[in-house]
């Protein structure tokens, strides 16, 4: 009973989802399920909806018509504020006009816990703590944010997301400025939480290689509406990857299973 | 505690400044009347001004945003004026600042309307329009100025240049009791100010309406500009100059910067009056003389580096 109640908290869900910005629509009625402690990974071709899907998962845009639920609540019934515990968002680009530190953007994560005037608590800024140390970001709790790197401070963005302590986090194109090294330390970290803290994640990729590894169901968007969903074997299949990207895809199949997978010529 | 010995400095700063016991001889009480209220005004405006600025700047995300130039200072001087004309003066302390936050709040509105015609509001459409409108405010003023009787000429124009003089106050009181209750709205909010300032959507997936926060820090910021120049006329850049200071004093975070704006905005601004009462003297010069002598130059340096997000 409390491990069924545990599985709906961490649960997402959009039910024939159409969206879009003003006059344009960019999501066509869109139906996915990622339940509790599952990793999505989202693919497709630029202006295929990966934005779009996350923005009215994260209850930033609202939809046109469907719905979104999470934990098995319609999404418009949600407080704001009660959504932000349960649900992270890590967007693609963070403005940052003044230079706060990294430990100060990171305790911004616990705006849904604290009231406006009240000190973080001794638990608060234990979460904080833990948040920084998940990121590995203790060395540079006090530099200023926009003293670091692309990466270090991707990995700050994330650190503030999982100081909500969400049950879901949605990330949007978390590697898209990371070297390979830094993109790898960043999915392997997400993966790692996912698997051990039943994180449910729902991540959007350019790189199929990082999806491939990463996420063991994928959610393939062209034009708006899911041209493939399932597992790696399924998805990544070289006459659908042929189909949405316009391009030849060779999908190579390792022995221990894996998939590697390699633009070819037209 | 700088800020605390300051303001106690500056009781003792004006004439008879160069024997500073001689205030508490028993027939100076109420030249040293006079003066308390005089500084306790500078404290009240200097305060509302500097944490005015703050809000304005984090919110519209623009560090040239003060209330002077985006024209709400201008706007609750022309309320106040129409406040002053109608009578309501006499209608009780409370009177002048409802009309000075009457004032800011319109043109506040118009100004920001102004400036987001299209999608996205941009910081130089802002202080442009914030411009425009402080300088047709400032004709309207001059209009009504013209046809005052020359008695209240003087009064209106002296006011108009800023000045912490206290012929009333009740005047005084009714402004603290403005500032007093936007500080009080003020603070719960000062968390939320950190994470509007990483954009909407960051502060909308940390669980804030940012819309709804971004109205109601704008209503107390025009709260404290329409008291601060109710009690003292139109006072230049110590919204503008005072926040910056102060950020560079304490860092970004506002609950920290609020609080250090508002301290150092009443140590700068007594500490300007009462350096206006001594430089000419027996010549008072208006404290808006000075702050905008100061200012001016420091708003200029910004402008200019503008363009490199001096902020970050």
């Amino acid at each position: 009973m409390v491990e069924n109640r545990k599985a709906e908290a961490g649960m997402l869900e959009a039910v024939q989802v159409c969206a879009g910005y003003d006059a344009r629509a960019v999501l066509r009625d869109v139906s996915v399920v990622a339940g509790a402690g599952e990793m999505l990974g989202l693919i497709g071709p630029n202006g295929s909806g990966k934005t779009t899907l996350l923005r009215v998962l994260s209850g930033f845009l609202p939809c046109r018509s469907g719905q979104v639920k999470v934990a098995g609540r319609a999404l418009d019934r949600v407080s704001r504020r009660e959504l932000a515990r349960a649900l992270a968002f890590v967007p693609q680009a963070i403005e940052m006009p003044v230079a706060y530190t990294v430990e100060d953007v990171v305790a911004m994560g616990r705006t849904p816990y604290v009231p406006g005037w009240a000190p973080l608590s001794a638990r608060d800024r234990e979460v904080v703590r833990g948040a920084l140390a998940a990121m590995d970001l203790e060395a540079l709790a006090e530099r200023p944010m926009n003293e670091l790197s692309a990466g270090e401070r991707q990995r700050a963005v994330v650190a503030m997301a999982l100081a909500q302590e969400p049950r879901i986090l949605l990330l949007d194109e978390p590697v898209a400025h990371l070297d390979i090294q830094h993109a790898w330390k960043l999915m392997e970290t997400v993966s790692r939480m996912n698997r051990e803290q039943e994180l449910t994640v729902v991540v959007s990729l350019h790189d199929l290689n990082l999806a491939a590894r990463f996420c063991p169901r994928l959610l393939l968007l062209d034009g708006g509406g899911i041209a493939a969903s399932g597992t790696c074997a399924q998805v990544l299949d070289e006459e659908i990857l042929r189909r949405v990207y316009r391009h030849p895809i060779e999908t190579i199949r390792r022995e221990d299973g894996s998939l590697i997978l390699v633009p070819g010529a037209k | 505690m700088l800020s605390a010995l300051v303001v106690a400095a500056s009781v003792f700063l004006g004439e008879g400044w160069r024997n500073p016991p001689a205030l508490f001889a028993p027939e100076q009480a109420g030249v040293l009347a006079m003066r308390l209220w005089r500084v306790g005004a500078g404290v009240l405006v200097g305060a509302a001004l500097g944490a005015a600025g703050v809000v304005l700047q984090s919110v519209l995300r623009n560090p040239l945003a003060e209330p002077y130039v985006l024209g709400l200072s201008s706007g609750a001087a022309l309320g106040t004026a129409l406040c002053i004309i109608g009578g309501g003066a006499l209608a009780g302390a409370l009177a002048l600042p409802i009309g000075g936050f009457a004032g800011a709040l319109a043109s506040l509105a118009i100004v920001y309307a102004l400036a987001s015609a299209g999608r996205r509001t941009m910081p130089h459409t802002l202080i442009l329009a914030g411009v425009v409108w402080s300088s047709l405010c400032g004709s309207l003023l001059m209009f009504l100025v013209s046809q005052s009787s020359a008695e209240g000429l003087h009064a209106i124009l002296w006011w108009f240049l800023g000045d912490l003089q206290v012929f009333d106050p009740r005047l005084v009181l009714g402004g603290a009791v403005f500032v007093l209750v936007s500080l009080g709205l003020l603070v719960p909010r000062l968390r939320h100010m950190n994470a509007l300032m990483l954009g909407d959507e960051v502060a909308g997936h940390v669980g804030l309406n940012p819309e709804s926060e971004r109205r109601w820090l704008l209503a107390i910021a025009a709260l404290m500009a329409g008291a601060a120049v109710a009690v003292s006329g139109l006072i230049a850049f110590v919204g503008l100059t005072v926040p910056h200071a102060a950020r560079a004093l304490v860092g970004p975070d506002h609950r920290r910067l609020v609080p250090a704006a508002a301290l150092l905005g009443a140590a700068f601004l007594t500490c300007v009056d009462g350096f206006g009462r001594i430089v000419l003297y027996p010549i008072e010069v208006p404290v808006g003389v000075f702050t905008a002598i100061i200012g001016a130059p420091f708003f200029l340096i910004l402008l200019r580096r503008g363009q490199k997000r001096v902020w970050s």
